[in-house]
């Protein structure tokens, strides 16, 4: 396989883990969560945080167990080859399905907000052009990159944040539980699945780091899912204590959110900050997606080449996004709700499951 | 590499059959002398001199000061030498007061001629003797023309390139300032020059440069820039992998930081290779004047970078697609001086846009006295004009002015090309997707200047892959006392013990 021709050192590997778990989730996950669990959206964020490091956790300690494998390699190691390819199955719809999704998504966000007479395809097509061809690029050029838009990123959705200070109201955190625990675990369940429990899928990208050291790589990997943690969470807490409750209906909230600021003449009509940062989110996610992708195919194929199959599976993906929604609402319905149960019923347990086989064997 | 033996061809014993045959080869080259010798007791003995009038200066008693210095060796008088006392002298070589080189070629001595050299020939002795005799014209050492500072030196490079390797030399007195010479060109036949600070530069670096140089043996070298396309990574991006200096200076902090500097004879620029985006961002005096400032004008340059890249496509997409993100008096006061103009606000700019770029050319092409009247002819009475005739709004004009401004404040040429060069793709992008169209032009930059690597070096090294510790030379200028105590180039002192 290619990680043996391109490596990455852990930060950036760790950078790329933040990249890929933030990604357009900042700008989209503070909606859905409130909708669903009104002002504890926040406690959604740390209780799905919670469980996204025990699948990091599982992920990890594979990666050790099995002397820096991926997913598949030890996967087939683990239950087979015939069973492995039947597992994958699921696993590749699952990723084509997340790359169709995340290129839908910035399609109707400039089709709604931004330029309503652009037909999306041209979005689709273009997102996935750029992904391909950062992916094509490599895993290292990906990773020098990725720190940088990381950064642009995260400074641009943190001042919208910060400069929103005057339209909070602390008071719309509370109260805790207002409506019993059922709608907090429907906002875990939601946040479980994405994106933390996309970590999953992480797994393929982890043979790429160069490192003697197992423990050095667990503790920058864990510290960079802290970091989305946060982030993510800060970005929740700040569209409820702006909205409130009315957060739920708001598709977008920190672009509402930057909407909402007027300091003097100087900051306001700041959204096409959060714009920036939606594509830098979308753009690295759907690269990440598409490269694991890729490498899920080459090494169930066992091919050589790792780049060849790039070209045709973004075609696929352009094709899907521009057929698989047929609503904003279909879209919600799928990403908020059959996404999630994919990520947990099939990836996440398929973590667990490999890594209840493995310890069974070592014991 | 029996061929090789066979096609040199040797100096004859006869006076006459050596004057023939390059007398033949020089045969219209009225500028090349030759002039008839007697010496001896009875001057009884033949020798003669051949120099191109236009590269040596002769003087007339050079037969009589080569024989003196080599009869002091016999212990005779100069006048009384024999042929065979001439050859014994010249095998004991280095000896005359005068330095001289003996030769027994034919082609040896066309190339020493070509190089300035006077060349002796004496008859019975199938041997010459040169004297290097250079006095072309030269230009004398004044201030770079180009990279004018307020502080620091003021020496500038000139065209000879051994002038130019002392200046650097007196600023690097160390035998790790490796410097190997070749001979490029099959009819030229120029000294193109490499050096390196050997305990500076990346062994993997200099590897990638060698196996590179070589291959430009064969051509025609005039001028440092042709050597440029064989040394960087991709000859089609607008992005400069190598830069020029006319400072020893910054030869020699180039030098320093672990870079190779190449210089052509006749050529008085130096290029200094790899450069990476950030070398770009820098001149010489920022380490000459005090580090706020240094910092300020850094950041100055940085957003002088992106206007100068940017600023006529954020002007296209907010008025074309976005304008709900301009502040709404701005707007209005965008929408009224809009008003009344034919073009959508991209054929606007990309008029103004041609329009500044053919005056810069213009200016820039004509003498000095004429170009200063184009540019006032070209930035008042037309910017006025097209205002007053409704082919461009009063803000456009701003727009383009600005964005000229910015490219004219980036401190390295080539750069600001490349720049310039970018602007229209950034502007058609943006004329025809609006934010996301930047957004895509702008990561397919990023994407290319990642991919870059000329000599193997990631062209945004410092900045991916990040470095945090190399940032304090890039966006900022810590102050010395701290760059100076933990070294820029971390190379040269742990390899060294120069500290």
């Amino acid at each position: 396989m290619s990680s043996q021709h391109s490596t990455i050192t852990i930060t950036q590997l760790a950078c790329l883990l933040s990249a890929y778990s933030i990604g357009s989730a900042i700008v989209f996950i503070p909606n859905p969560l409130t909708a669903a669990a009104g002002n504890d959206a926040w406690l959604c964020v740390i209780l799905a945080y919670g469980f996204g490091m025990l699948v990091l956790a599982c992920v990890l300690y594979l990666h050790g167990k099995h002397n820096g494998q991926n997913l598949i390699a030890y996967c087939r190691s683990l239950i087979g080859n015939p069973l492995t390819l039947l597992v994958s199955i699921p696993i590749v719809c699952m990723l084509f399905f997340a790359i169709s999704a995340i290129n839908s998504s910035i399609g109707d966000f400039f089709t709604t907000v931004m330029m309503d007479q652009t037909p999306p395809y041209v979005f689709h097509s273009i997102g996935i052009i750029l992904a391909a061809l950062t992916s094509r690029a490599g895993i290292k050029i990906a990773a020098r990159m990725f720190l940088l838009l990381l950064v642009i990123m995260i400074l641009f959705s943190i001042s919208v944040i910060l400069l929103a200070i005057p339209v909070y109201h602390p008071s719309y955190l509370l109260p805790f539980f207002d409506h019993g625990f059922k709608p907090v675990t429907h906002g875990f369940f939601i946040a479980a699945g994405f994106p933390f429990g996309e970590i999953c899928f992480f797994s393929m990208l982890l043979p790429f780091a160069v490192s003697s050291y197992q423990q050095e790589l667990n503790k920058k990997l864990y510290i960079a899912f802290s970091f989305t943690g946060f982030i993510l969470l800060i970005s929740t807490i700040s569209a409820t204590m702006a909205f409130g409750p009315a957060a739920g209906f708001l598709n977008y909230s920190l672009y509402r959110l930057a909407i909402e600021i007027h300091i003097a003449e100087l900051f306001q009509r700041v959204e096409a900050v959060i714009g920036i940062a939606l594509i830098l989110g979308s753009y690295m996610k759907a690269t990440l997606l598409l490269m694991i992708l890729n490498y899920v195919f080459i090494e169930l194929l066992r091919i050589k080449d790792d780049k060849i199959l790039l070209y045709p599976l973004a075609l696929i993906c352009i094709f899907l996004s521009a057929t698989m929604f047929k609503s904003p609402a279909d879209f919600q319905e799928q990403v908020y709700l059959i996404w999630p149960f994919s990520v947990l019923a099939i990836g996440c347990m398929l973590i667990f499951s490999l890594t209840i086989i493995t310890w069974i064997k070592i014991k | 590499m029996n061929e090789a033996i066979r096609s040199i061809k040797k100096l004859n014993t006869s006076l006459t059959n050596n004057q023939k045959e390059i007398e033949q080869v020089f045969s219209y080259c009225q500028d090349v002398n030759f002039q008839d010798w007697q010496y001896g007791a009875s001057f009884q003995y033949e020798a003669l001199s051949i120099y191109c009038a236009s590269l040596a200066s002769y003087t007339t008693h050079l037969l009589q000061q080569a024989l003196e210095h080599l009869a002091a060796y016999t212990s005779e008088n100069w006048n009384s030498v024999t042929p065979e006392k001439l050859e014994a002298c010249m095998s004991i070589s280095n000896t005359a007061l005068q330095p001289f080189v003996v030769i027994d070629e034919y082609d040896k001595i066309l190339d020493l001629v070509m190089n300035g050299y006077i060349i002796i020939l004496f008859d019975q002795i199938g041997k010459a003797l040169a004297f290097e005799s250079g006095s072309t014209a030269q230009r004398q050492v004044t201030e770079p023309v180009n990279e004018p500072a307020v502080h620091g030196p003021r020496e500038g490079t000139v065209e000879n390139m051994n002038s130019n390797l002392g200046m650097i030399r007196q600023r690097l007195r160390t035998p790790d300032f490796k410097v190997e010479f070749l001979q490029v060109g099959k009819v030229i036949k120029n000294k193109v020059g490499f050096g390196y600070l050997d305990q500076a530069v990346n062994t993997n670096v200099l590897l990638e440069f060698r196996k590179r140089i070589v291959s430009i043996v064969d051509y025609e070298v005039l001028e440092t820039s042709y050597i440029e396309d064989w040394i960087e990574e991709s000859t089609l991006t607008p992005f400069p992998q190598v830069r020029y200096t006319e400072r020893t200076d910054t030869a020699t902090a180039a030098l320093l930081d672990g870079k190779i500097i190449v210089l052509v004879e006749n050529s008085p620029m130096i290029m200094i290779c790899p450069a990476l985006l950030v070398d770009f961002m820098g001149t010489a005096e920022d380490y000459y004047i005090r580090s706020v400032f240094a910092t300020f004008i850094r950041f100055l340059r940085l957003l002088a970078f992106i206007i100068a890249l940017t600023l006529p496509s954020i002007y296209i997409a907010l008025s074309t697609f976005h304008p709900e993100l301009i502040p709404t008096v701005l707007l209005l006061a965008i929408v009224d001086s809009r008003e009344g103009i034919p073009f959508p606000a991209f054929v606007e700019a990309l008029i103004m846009e041609i329009s500044f770029e053919l005056l810069r050319e213009a200016g820039i092409r004509l003498p000095r006295t004429v170009g200063s009247a184009v540019s006032i002819v070209g930035a008042l009475v037309i910017g006025q004009a097209a205002i007053m005739a409704k082919i461009a709004s009063p803000f456009m004009v701003i727009v383009v002015a600005l964005t000229g401004i910015a490219s004219f404040a980036i401190p390295h040429y080539d750069m600001a090309i490349a720049l310039r060069v970018l602007r229209f793709p950034y502007m058609i992008a943006a004329s025809m997707l609006g934010g996301y169209g930047l957004m895509v032009v702008f990561l397919l930059t990023l994407l290319h200047l990642t991919c870059l690597q000329p000599l193997g070096e990631p062209y945004l090294s410092s900045l991916a892959p990040f470095k945090f510790r190399d940032l304090r030379d890039i966006f900022v200028r810590v102050p010395l006392k701290t760059m100076l105590k933990s070294p820029r180039n971390r190379r040269l002192y742990r390899s060294g013990n120069k500290e």
